[in-house]
């Protein structure tokens, strides 16, 4: 008995140990960085870019200053656009894979939809761009299509963000909704049609709210990289096209890096309030990964 | 109309090379509790889905209430269903689940709270509306399952082995109430198990099926004393199959000769063959002396070995040709082993009209 009681213990003391290379990589690489974000963002830029260590808070001041607020704005609505449309892309797609797939040909189909993780970001949203210029495959098609006489405008505005944004975090709302989805009970489908719904009526009230753990994830993991992008806007955005990610980009580009900090903090301070709301409304964290 | 709630007409349904269901024709009489009875793989769930509209006939017809639905969608078939697994929709409480199909319905507020009290009222689960599926137990889940089924008055409530997830005891419980709920609502019941004793218990009407095909239809009684084949008398209950050859045919009687022993059967017609089985159940045989007999109906035998069961003992005994059979006698008496009496000499008797001729 009082062995099995040291095993025990012996045991737990062996689990600690087990987690040790994870706590040190969140104390150097995530705890330590953000202590240093949080120092510099309370200090201030000296001639030079040189950071002055005169605690004040002025840069979170300076963050409300009405000549950000339509990067803020644009941010906003470039994220919730995204999501919105990721979403009504995603939930068919997640659906037929889950649903109506032939079991064989799941396997390839989600295959299909990560496979451009195999492509670094950058050089996709290049793709892009060579795909939306004057002189771009799409408007090549259109002018060759007769549909219009001269290249249309589709490079560097907000709707090219749109699309790059769109097509970057597609999977991220495919995979969680075909967790939810292929988890669903298909008797529950028939039970519903069995008690008088129809089609419409049995995905309203079985499927959907059935597939909220997937649909909460998805926007989660949608949303939130979404407000911190700069890749896209900074590609395929036009002068105007700023977003918060750009602007903070900027600020460590024009070695104003209390500024910087400062934005970077605010932005952190927003996501955490979000998922705490996403975690209220039932998000449990382990559907995140 | 004929009284009839469903009729189906040569019902065919195949799925790839396997033909689940082979030309059936059944009726379900108004109010009455039909049961489909067979093994896994019978043919009987899916005669069920076929009802309920989740599975389309290859061929035949499904007639519901006088109007033809082969092709009717299940949402708009006058039938409910309770499923297997009770498919009880988790993220609804219990008053959700029985208002579901209310709610479809566009009833209203005040209406659909009354109708959902009454059927809860009805299946005892008063106070419980606010629990979620996953906070009840089996057996009240399987309530409410009945309660949402039937809270749409169907034409017919369709029941797919609902007590099969029981256990013993709650499931005779069950069988019980579901029978006096059935009087109750009036309604007509189509019941699929592959449990005899369910069958025999709750049924007006037993379809025993085989291969995608009806065996026999009838009432309990008629299914266990008066099976119209071998599959049947083996399916429901314990039976003793003894091969004989037919003699005669006089007055009424078959005499058929077993080994060098000589039995009279009740028999009218004269039989095609002269190899005949005949059935006679365990329970119905008794132990006795040649006097106690009636002559025809009396068989000598050894006792091969014994089983104590408490209320009875079910012996097997051999007869002088070698073929056994199985006898349950009732504990009556005080009882005492079954070792004394193996290897002893008996003499078994039967009334006559226990004997039956199983056709092939």
């Amino acid at each position: 008995m009082l062995r099995e009681h040291n095993n025990e213990r012996s045991q737990r003391r062996g689990g600690a140990t087990l987690i040790l290379p994870l706590v040190a990589c969140l104390l150097v690489l995530l705890i330590a960085p953000l202590v240093i974000i949080i120092v510099v963002s309370l200090a201030s830029r000296g001639p030079y870019g040189k950071t002055i260590y005169e605690f004040s808070f002025s840069n979170y001041a300076r963050a409300i200053d009405p000549v950000y607020l339509s990067a803020y704005w644009r941010t906003i609505w470039v994220a919730v656009s995204t999501t919105a449309l990721c979403l009504l892309i995603s939930y068919p797609v997640a659906y037929y894979i889950a649903l109506r797939a032939a079991e064989k040909w799941k396997r390839v189909l989600l295959v299909l939809v990560v496979i451009p993780f195999w492509t670094s970001f950058l050089i996709r949203t290049y793709a892009w761009m060579l795909l939306l210029r004057s002189e771009g495959l799409v408007n090549a098609a259109l002018m060759s299509a007769g549909l219009t006489g001269a290249p249309l405008k589709l490079l560097y505005n907000d709707l090219a963000v749109l699309v790059g944004q769109v097509y970057g975090e597609l999977p991220f709302m495919v995979l969680p909704l075909y967790v939810a989805l292929e988890k669903l009970d298909v008797r529950l489908l028939e039970a519903a049609e069995d008690l008088g719904a129809n089609r419409f009526w049995t995905f309203a009230k079985v499927t959907l709210p059935l597939s909220r753990p997937g649909l909460i994830a998805g926007i989660v993991l949608v949303f939130i990289p979404s407000l911190g992008a700069f890749i896209t806007p900074d590609l395929l955005g036009g002068a105007k096209s700023v977003m918060i990610g750009n602007l903070i980009q900027n600020q460590f580009a024009q070695l104003n890096q209390p500024f910087g900090s400062a934005l970077s903090i605010l932005l952190t301070l927003a996501v955490l309030v979000l998922l705490l709301i996403a975690i209220r409304s039932g998000l449990k964290p382990s559907e995140l990964a | 109309m004929q009284g009839y709630e469903i009729e189906l007409k040569e019902i065919t349904r195949r799925f790839g090379s396997v033909t689940a269901v082979d030309s059936v024709s059944l009726e379900v009489r108004s109010g009455e509790f039909l049961t489909l009875l067979g093994p896994s793989g019978c043919g009987k769930t899916t005669l069920l889905r076929v009802i309920a509209g989740f599975e389309t006939p290859d061929e035949g017809s499904v007639v519901l209430g006088g109007s033809d639905v082969t092709l009717v969608p299940p949402y708009r078939r006058n039938v409910t269903t309770v499923f297997q697994h009770y498919a009880l929709f988790p993220h609804l409480d219990v008053f959700g689940n029985v208002a579901f199909g209310l709610e479809r319905r566009g009833e209203r507020r005040d209406k659909i709270a009354q109708l959902v009290n009454e059927a809860l009222a009805m299946v005892r689960l008063e106070g419980m509306e606010a629990r979620k599926p996953a906070e009840l137990s089996g057996g009240q889940q399987q309530r409410v399952a009945l309660a949402r089924a039937l809270v749409l008055e169907p034409r017919v409530l369709l029941l797919d082995e609902p007590l099969a997830a029981l256990d013993l005891k709650l499931r005779k419980q069950m069988q019980v109430e579901l029978k006096r709920l059935q009087r109750r609502v009036g309604i007509s019941f189509v019941y699929v198990t592959h449990d005899q004793e369910e069958a025999l218990t709750m049924s007006d009407r037993i379809v025993v099926m085989n291969l995608g095909r009806i065996e026999q239809t009838g009432s309990a009684a008629e299914i266990y004393e008066r099976p119209q084949n071998e599959f049947v008398a083996g399916f429901i209950g314990v039976s003793n199959i003894l091969r004989g050859v037919v003699e005669s045919v006089v007055d009424g009687f078959a005499s058929i000769r077993i080994g060098a022993s000589r039995i009279l059967v009740q028999q009218s017609e004269a039989l095609p063959d002269r190899q005949v089985r005949v059935m006679i159940r365990p329970e119905k045989i008794r132990f006795g002396s040649a006097s106690s007999a009636q002559p025809g109906a009396m068989l000598d035998a050894k006792i091969d070995s014994g089983v104590y069961l408490g209320e009875s003992t079910q012996w097997v005994v051999e007869l002088n040709d070698g073929q056994r059979l199985t006898v349950v006698e009732q504990n009556d008496v005080q009882f005492e082993s079954t070792d004394g009496r193996v290897g002893e000499r008996v003499t078994i008797h039967w009334d006559p009209a226990a004997a039956l001729i199983i056709p092939e």
